[in-house]
């Protein structure tokens, strides 16, 4: 029983495991839970606005292109009309009308000089019915 | 629940449908140019102007302020604009600056529609050639007719999701197919060249009081159409109002018997054969008797001693019959047919008219001396003029051409190819018709009024008995032509130059000659052909050395 007494006794004798004990949880981590959830919130806020930002922007986009979009074709309609306009002007009845005005008149018989030999070929003749060049002679002058 | 598991997959599907939109994107018709790339058709953007006439309060009001614009009375447009339609069409095809000062009005219930038109810059310019399109602007006649598949492109389509405004809904899915632009269509046709025969043609028309007209210019060595110009014409720009015998073009679906003209196709035959020289004579009497057929031929009593030159010359009937009798009907035929008598000329046009030539087992005793002077035979004037071409070509036949080149929309060209030349008759043939040809402009020939000073020119003029489409039969009119070429000994253009039924005058020398002049005039100096300074050759015509 000494023994056993002995025995009993002893352990409390012999360096035995540390103690647990409970110990406190840290401060700062309490702390930090605080701070996570405003970090997460503040990201989620971060995500959702850059979504609409992005929306907004293609959206913003959309509105652009549809706005260049009516500007080029305002801008093709103007090239074209300009283009019809100047078909027009350049179509030979409003030139030989343009012509007339400034007093030219049509050739008669064409003749042509042959540079190498310096000879006339063909009859030159005048070209009549200059009534208006006259006209226009006189306008300048007075 | 029900919403979304239910009727979900339903639901959505109308939604889609709701939302999808297509619109089709017209493809830009292709231009119609001249040989210089300068329009004579080409396509522009227009609006149709629309109304939802719901929204319209006081139609009266609205009309008067759209009448000055649009240049439609008030009466009519307060009609179009008083209403409960939803969509009706108020003015279409205004031009963009049009819709513009209506949209500056800013009057609620006026919309635009975006639609395209077809416009002609030169108006009556090459009208008959370019033809013209539909109310949808698909091709109709001529050019724009012939080579629809080419101008038309194809049309495309954009479909997308929209909101109710019609705008794209971004992320969403679309589909896009581009419209194909159409090609431009370049022809040979000099526009300045083209104004200055519509001119010409339709003062003489005018003055001659005749039917019609038509003046065809050549080059000879190419086939290219510089001019195709008939009259009376038609405003491209208002096809509408415009006859239908109008639109179609005269030089290539009427025909005519070409009478004098086709004397130089038997005469180059008779001389490719060998059988007569331009120097050769004939004693022609005033009557030609064949079979129960008598040829009339000149007046005055006893026969007249005509060379070859001679019978060309004076135009002699009588000696025409005589020169094709040395070769016969077999060989005349031959030739003929070689000329291009018969057989459409390969241009393609719509409408065209292959004209008449007997077949040989169908001629009989009087079908010979009749062909030899241009009847009984029936010619399109395109036809006519590429006999002239061809004697002018050095006997070489080539194919007439009236579109060069198709252009893409990347501005690649493609040029058509002629077609291969075929021999008609030999050079020295053609060279020799060509100075007989000159004789007929002198002095004691038909047509001294076709001469240009300081050019040698060579020509024959033809006063053809015409026939009347009402009756088919010979009522006394005629048809007036002269087809002649410049310089002579070496042609760089022809000129082909026909008149209908003329109340003015009567023969081709007095009528077609000075056409023919004009015309040439302007394109030898147009298209910088000199005269090659070397003197005619003077050739005995008669027995008395004239």
């Amino acid at each position: 029983m000494s023994t056993a007494g002995a025995l009993d006794a002893q352990p409390s004798r012999l360096p035995g495991p540390p103690r647990l004990r409970l110990v406190a949880p840290l401060a700062p981590d309490r702390v930090s839970r605080g701070v996570f959830a405003v970090i997460v919130v503040f990201v989620l806020a971060l995500g959702l606005l850059s979504i609409l930002l992005v929306n907004t922007m293609v959206a913003q986009g959309a509105f652009t292109v549809s706005a260049l979009r009516a500007e080029q074709s305002q801008l093709d309609e103007r090239a074209q009309v300009l283009h019809e306009a100047i078909s027009a002007a350049a179509a030979p009845a409003a030139l030989r009308a343009q012509a007339r005005r400034l007093g030219m008149v049509q050739g008669t018989d064409p003749a042509f000089i042959r540079v190498t030999d310096a000879r006339v070929l063909g009859t030159p003749s005048v070209a009549k019915g200059g009534r208006s060049v006259k006209a226009a002679g006189q306008r300048n002058s007075g | 629940m029900d919403l979304q598991a239910v009727q979900g997959p339903e639901l959505a599907t109308a939604a889609l449908d709701q939302r999808l939109r297509t619109v089709t994107i017209q493809a830009e018709r292709g231009s119609i140019l001249d040989a210089s790339g300068q329009p004579l058709a080409l396509t522009i953007e227009a609006r149709n102007l629309t109304t939802d006439q719901r929204l319209i309060t006081d139609a009266a009001d609205v009309a008067q302020q759209l009448a000055p614009i649009l240049g439609i009375d008030a009466y009519t447009l307060g009609k179009r604009l008083k209403g409960t339609r939803a969509f009706a069409y108020v003015a279409k095809d205004l031009s963009v600056q049009t819709w513009r000062r209506v949209e500056a009005l800013r009057i609620p219930g006026l919309f635009s529609e975006k639609t395209s038109i077809r416009v002609y810059p030169g108006g009556d310019l090459a009208a008959n050639v370019i033809g013209y399109v539909g109310a949808q602007g698909q091709g109709l006649g001529g050019i724009e007719y012939a080579f629809d598949d080419v101008l038309a492109g194809r049309a495309g389509s954009d479909t997308y999701e929209g909101n109710p405004g019609g705008r794209l809904i971004p992320t969403t899915a679309r589909s896009l197919v581009q419209a194909e632009p159409g090609s431009s269509v370049r022809l040979t046709i000099d526009r300045d060249l083209q104004f200055m025969a519509q001119r010409a043609i339709a003062g003489q028309m005018a003055k001659s009081g005749s039917d019609s007209g038509t003046v065809i210019v050549v080059d000879p060595r190419t086939g290219d159409i510089l001019a195709l110009a008939t009259a009376p014409t038609f405003d491209a720009n208002n096809v509408v109002a415009t006859p239908a015998a109008l639109l179609g073009n005269r030089a290539l679906s009427d025909v005519y018997e070409p009478g004098s003209t086709s004397k130089a196709a038997t005469l180059a035959a008779v001389i490719d054969q060998g059988a007569a020289s331009p120097s050769s004579w004939f004693r022609v009497p005033p009557e030609v008797k064949r079979g129960p057929n008598s040829f009339h031929d000149h007046d005055g009593g006893g026969k007249v001693s005509l060379t070859l030159a001679g019978v060309m010359a004076r135009s002699s009937n009588g000696g025409t019959i005589m020169a094709a009798e040395r070769i016969g009907a077999r060989s005349l035929y031959g030739y003929l047919r070689k000329f291009g008598y018969g057989e459409k000329t390969g241009l393609g046009f719509p409408g065209e008219s292959a004209g008449r030539l007997p077949d040989i087992r169908q001629w009989n005793t009087a079908t010979l001396p009749t062909v030899a002077f241009g009847q009984g035979v029936s010619v399109n004037a395109v036809q006519m003029a590429m006999v002239y071409a061809t004697l002018a070509n050095d006997g070489l036949r080539v194919r007439p051409r009236l579109v060069d080149a198709v252009v893409d929309p990347q501005g690649r060209t493609r040029v058509l190819d002629p077609e291969p030349a075929t021999r008609v008759v030999r050079a020295s043939t053609a060279r020799q018709i060509r100075q007989m040809l000159e004789m007929v402009v002198s002095d004691a020939g038909t047509a001294p009024m076709a001469r240009i000073p300081g050019y040698r020119i060579a020509g024959k003029t033809g006063t053809a008995q015409y026939v009347d489409p009402s009756c088919g039969c010979y009522n006394g009119g005629v048809i007036a032509s002269f087809i002649g070429m410049a310089p002579a000994d070496q042609p760089g253009l022809v000129v082909a130059v026909t008149l209908v039924n003329p109340r003015h005058g009567r023969y081709g020398g007095e009528l077609a000659a000075p056409v023919f002049k004009k015309v040439m005039r302007y394109a030898l100096q147009a298209r910088h052909v000199a005269p090659t300074g070397t003197p005619s050759p003077h050739l005995t015509l008669t027995a008395a050395g004239t």
